[in-house]
């Protein structure tokens, strides 16, 4: 309620030093990233690399063998992590929405459309069951569900992925949520239905204000929707920058490699597509250096060493690497691996 | 653009295949000649007649005729049937609802809180379940007397474990469903979830655990009332009339063989109807 300006010192959601743990090993280590109103800020990773934990993090429900091991959340000036379960209740869905992958398991199997999308208005107003269906009719209009009326009575089970997907976003942005956390929601879609819920979301998010943190490993999502990109790696933040800038120029081996991985309809037919050696440590085997030391080309033993800070490299553009002026070497590398 | 409405879904009438009409039309013949005993039944179910004791069905002596013969007092066994389908009745719905409510919310509370309040109850479970149910109910009656209430109260209170048990492994998986973290994630808090999302997605095996358990109340009734500890003579119940005749099972077979044979139908049409509304719920087994 207070920012939304959009003016460049405002923050809806602001992470500090963000850290969880399982079993002892940190699996999100030290993750900061502002969220600006109106803004989408993507984070990206492989599986494993503690995005949606972070996520989970933000709205305070984290699996059960995961602990909160330190850091700070705020919604525009209000501490999140040390609210109360009861007072989470009201931020939760009102404030901060959360959209899935499987956008069909994310629906009650026995309760209608309809019933669920006003449930989520009910949570939070205080309005009677037929002013609720009918805001919730307006709100599966709004989503691009072709008549509401007959959905409002149906089954998730008779809906298909994209139109239960559709009906996800209108139970989160039926509250005209601050932030809205998208955990893939698109990877269970195909193609087409995934551009036109992305198309949806863009359009959406526009009108009501609202601020997304988009999670996905697809860097093709992550051009089409986001401002900034958060690259995740073993837990921590290995580069992030505005989206432009992470594309033409990463300053992260990791994300440069990873961006080379990604097929590109102009390359060479028969070109390799390039691939990133190795595997992501588990979490015993992190060491006290650069958790991608292991995989890294240009990797020395101070890397192995030391834990790289996120050193500034332009406007809004942090990598945590020793060698963010050598990632030029790594072109030559990677043609050499093409070729 | 034009206009097209669609009418409304109205909530469907529960379309039922033939035999489980059948046997709803059963069931309800027995609730109602339960509830109309008083006004249908020929002969007071206490009346007794020393001299047309144990008499087969269709006998007639001073003007009376006995439709289902009499028993070992010279009562009249249609009508004591009649009379015991009420007690019966209300005692077995009554115990199986204490006992469904009882083992339901303490199963759905360990599920969904674990820690030390699964502890708790599922070790309470553990020490109900290993002392027979029956002997429980003994103990308590022969400590608080007999009685109709009571006799509900011990029956439902000894038998809530099954359903805890039950319940509780149900909502184990139903709570780790995304389905039930996305209404967290929306704001709803623990009574709301687990009346509105978990309760109806547990309700088919506990359906089936009420159906099984309707069955045996009658006859744990039965056998408690054998004992002198539940309904107490002369009020009739089908438990009690037939733990009579079992001694007079070769003179009069009767007076077991017609409670017991309503008893089965009784408990055959509840586990019908049990099956049929356990699939009934299920939306998608609903629509085709």
């Amino acid at each position: 309620m207070s920012d939304g300006t959009g003016s460049d010192g405002a923050r809806t959601l602001t992470a500090e030093g963000l850290s969880v743990e399982i079993g002892g090993a940190r699996v999100v280590d030290d993750v900061s990233f502002i969220v600006r109103p109106g803004r989408v800020m993507a984070l990206v990773g492989e599986s494993g690399c503690g995005k949606s934990l972070t996520a989970y993090a933000i709205l305070g429900l984290l699996p059960p063998a995961a602990r909160l091991a330190g850091g700070r959340i705020r919604l525009g000036d209000t501490e999140l992590l040390a609210l109360s379960n009861r007072s989470l209740r009201h931020i939760r869905g009102r404030e901060i929405a959360i959209i899935f992958q499987e956008p069909s398991a994310s629906l009650d199997p026995l309760t209608t459309i309809g019933s669920q999308v006003a449930e989520a208005y009910r949570l939070h107003h205080d309005v009677g069951r037929a002013e609720a269906m009918a805001k919730a009719r307006d709100m599966l209009a709004d989503v691009g569900i072709s008549d509401p009326d007959r959905r409002l009575h149906q089954y998730p089970f008779e809906l298909s992925g994209g139109m239960c997907q559709r009906v996800m976003i209108s139970i989160a942005l039926i509250n005209s949520p601050k932030v809205l956390v998208a955990d893939e929601p698109t990877t269970a879609l195909d193609v087409t239905i995934q551009a036109q819920i992305l198309d949806l979301m863009k359009k959406l998010v526009a009108e009501h204000h609202t601020s997304i943190v988009f999670i996905t490993h697809d860097m093709g999502v992550v051009a089409d929707i986001a401002d900034e990109v958060a690259v995740m790696y073993a837990g921590r933040i290995a580069e992030i920058a505005p989206v432009q800038a992470l594309f033409s120029s990463p300053r992260h081996p990791y994300s440069a490699l990873l961006l080379a991985s990604v097929p590109r309809l102009d390359a060479a037919a028969k070109a390799e597509l390039p691939t990133i050696e190795g595997t992501v440590p588990t979490a015993e085997e992190f060491g006290p250096g650069c958790r991608f030391a292991d995989r890294c080309p240009l990797a020395d033993q101070q890397c192995r060493t030391e834990q790289p800070p996120l050193f500034d490299c332009g406007t809004g553009h942090r990598a945590a690497c020793w060698h963010i002026d050598r990632i030029g070497e790594l072109s030559k590398q990677g043609t050499r691996v093409t070729a | 653009m034009a206009i097209i409405t669609f009418p409304l879904p109205r909530p469907r009438l529960p379309q039922m295949p033939l035999s489980v009409v059948l046997v709803a039309i059963l069931f309800v013949v027995i609730v109602v000649l339960a509830v109309l005993a008083p006004w249908i039944a020929p002969q007071d179910p206490n009346d007794q007649s020393l001299l047309a004791r144990l008499r087969p069905p269709g006998y007639t002596y001073r003007d009376v005729t006995y439709l289902l013969g009499t028993d070992d007092l010279g009562r009249d066994l249609l009508s004591r049937v009649l009379y015991g389908a009420r007690i019966s009745l209300a005692v077995s719905v009554l115990s199986v609802a204490v006992s469904t409510v009882v083992g339901v919310s303490l199963g759905m509370v360990a599920g969904w809180y674990r820690g030390w309040v699964e502890t708790l109850i599922m070790r309470a479970v553990d020490i109900m379940m290993s002392i027979p149910a029956i002997l429980l109910a003994v103990l308590t009656v022969a400590v608080l007397g007999p009685g109709f209430i009571k006799l509900v109260l011990v029956l439902g209170l000894t038998r809530w474990p099954r359903y805890t048990r039950v319940a509780f492994g149900q909502t184990l998986t139903v709570a780790g469903l995304p389905f039930i973290r996305a209404s967290e994630l929306a704001g709803a808090g623990a009574g709301r979830i687990l009346i509105h999302h978990i309760l109806p997605n547990i309700a088919g095996p506990i359906l089936i655990v009420a159906t099984a358990e309707f069955g045996l109340m009658i006859l744990f009734e039965s056998g408690l009332s054998f004992l002198g500890l539940g309904i107490q003579p002369p009020t009739p119940s089908w438990g009690s009339i037939m733990s009579v005749g079992r001694q007079y099972l070769e003179r009069a077979p009767w007076i077991v063989f017609v409670p017991g044979a309503c008893l089965f139908l009784l408990v055959f049409s509840v586990n019908v109807l049990g099956d049929w509304l356990r699939d009934w719920i299920d939306p998608r087994s609903r629509s085709r």
